[in-house]
């Protein structure tokens, strides 16, 4: 598989990770099932950034983050700072995660996830004046019991793919 | 919800739109893709029975409209009187809903008209059934709108019966909203309907807000829980007015 290919195909798992971030349920849906939503790209960041150190670098995770700010109306900066937080703990776990037992990894990307809604939350009350509340620990379970199942996939897309 | 750094970063805002836009709309396409094959596939009983819905709803508003006309005359004949200035105006543009923030804690949406079209931070945006909300962020072609139903949102409403006025606020719930800081001698009545008072002149005067619902007196207490319907339709709409009110689009 010739380089730009791989590019193209961690680039379009961004870009799907955006779009799950910025898809909506649908309105017959009850509110409570979007507290249920992963954080989709703490998920893809995080990834790829124990898979592909060297290649995911802070300007297109910056980027990603910058894009999701406009589409979900967070001050500019918000997410970019949160998913290269996200990737910069990846940089330095990179070579333990994988030793870690499924419980280990679902138990850290709790914390992750845990930090950045927190982060978002303090930005969101700052700037936008949404109310703090402790929904964001129903939000960061659920992100991290997504992870042993997005992590599978997205192994599964790099061997395929044969990301290096 | 205009802040010193937004200003100095809107160049690069404007920018990350661009490429910000489709992906919004591919987000969007299972929605409107969804809209679509309904209206495709609808049977011709189906499109006659709305047809003939549509009609009669045309023949009450064209009724609703005349008598509307001669009262609007009055209105303006009794206003120059009093030298005071027309308060509704008629300018408004039509946009669609082309995004819905997924953040269960904000009620906000985007929709498909921005600054070239006109728009601006603070417009008031109605829907076919009453107030929606308002206008807080643009971009070149698209506008963020905050619903009224966000717990951030406040309307300055009076009650169409008695005059009484209060502040109706967002609960985050699509179906209701808050009157703060009502007396328990209020004259307020479960039907009463609300419309926006035109204090604070953001909103204009006059625009269905909702109905008391609910009226909770609790002699300890020295406020009333008072909780009204929402008039728009909020959830289901995909299609807004935004009002020029004395601007041109």
């Amino acid at each position: 598989m010739n380089t730009p290919v791989r590019g193209i195909v961690v680039l379009l798992i961004l870009l799907i990770g955006l779009l799950l971030t910025v898809g909506h349920l649908p309105r017959v849906l009850p509110d409570w099932i979007g507290w249920l939503r992963p954080e989709w790209m703490v998920l893809i960041c995080f990834f790829w950034a124990i898979e592909l150190p060297e290649r995911i670098g802070l300007v297109s995770v910056w980027a990603c983050g910058s894009v999701m700010d406009v589409m979900v109306g967070d001050a500019i900066g918000t997410n970019g700072a949160c998913l290269a937080l996200v990737s910069f703990v990846g940089w330095k776990l990179q070579s333990r995660v994988s030793l870690y037992s499924p419980f280990q990894q679902i138990a850290l990307m709790f914390v992750i996830s845990l930090g950045v809604l927190w982060i978002k939350a303090v930005i969101d009350n700052l700037f936008n004046g949404v109310a703090f509340t402790t929904h964001i620990l129903v939000n960061a379970a659920c992100t991290s019991l997504w992870w042993i199942l997005i992590s599978r996939v997205l192994g599964r897309v790099k061997t395929r793919f044969d990301i290096r | 919800m205009e802040s010193y750094n937004e200003t100095l970063l809107d160049p690069l805002k404007q920018g990350v739109a661009i490429v910000a836009r489709p992906i919004q709309s591919i987000a969007e396409a299972p929605y409107f893709l969804t809209d679509a094959s309904i209206d495709f596939f609808s049977s011709r009983n189906n499109l006659q029975k709305e047809n003939s819905i549509l009609e009669n709803r045309i023949r009450e508003l064209s009724y609703g409209s005349q008598r509307l006309a001669a009262v609007e005359s009055e209105n303006t004949r009794l206003r120059e009187l009093l030298g005071s200035r027309k308060r509704l105006s008629g300018d408004v543009l039509v946009a669609e809903i082309v995004g819905i923030d997924p953040n269960i804690q904000r009620r906000e949406v985007v929709i498909d008209k921005g600054t070239v079209d006109g728009v601006r931070v603070r417009q008031a945006v109605i829907e076919a059934e009453g107030l929606f909300g308002q206008v807080i962020a643009t971009t070149r072609s698209s506008a963020r709108v905050l619903m009224v139903s966000d717990p951030r949102h406040a309307i300055p409403v009076e009650v169409v019966r008695s005059g009484f006025r209060s502040i109706a606020v967002g609960m985050g719930l699509s179906d209701r909203l808050y009157l703060e800081n009502v007396s328990t001698t209020a004259d307020l009545i479960i039907g009463d309907v609300l419309v926006s008072s035109g204090l604070g002149e953001r909103f204009p005067r006059g625009y269905p807000v909702g109905e008391v619902r609910s009226v909770d007196i609790d002699p300890a207490r020295n406020y009333a829980d008072v909780y009204t319907s929402i008039q728009a339709r909020l959830d289901t709409s995909r299609h807004v007015l935004i009002l020029f009110d004395g601007m041109a689009p």
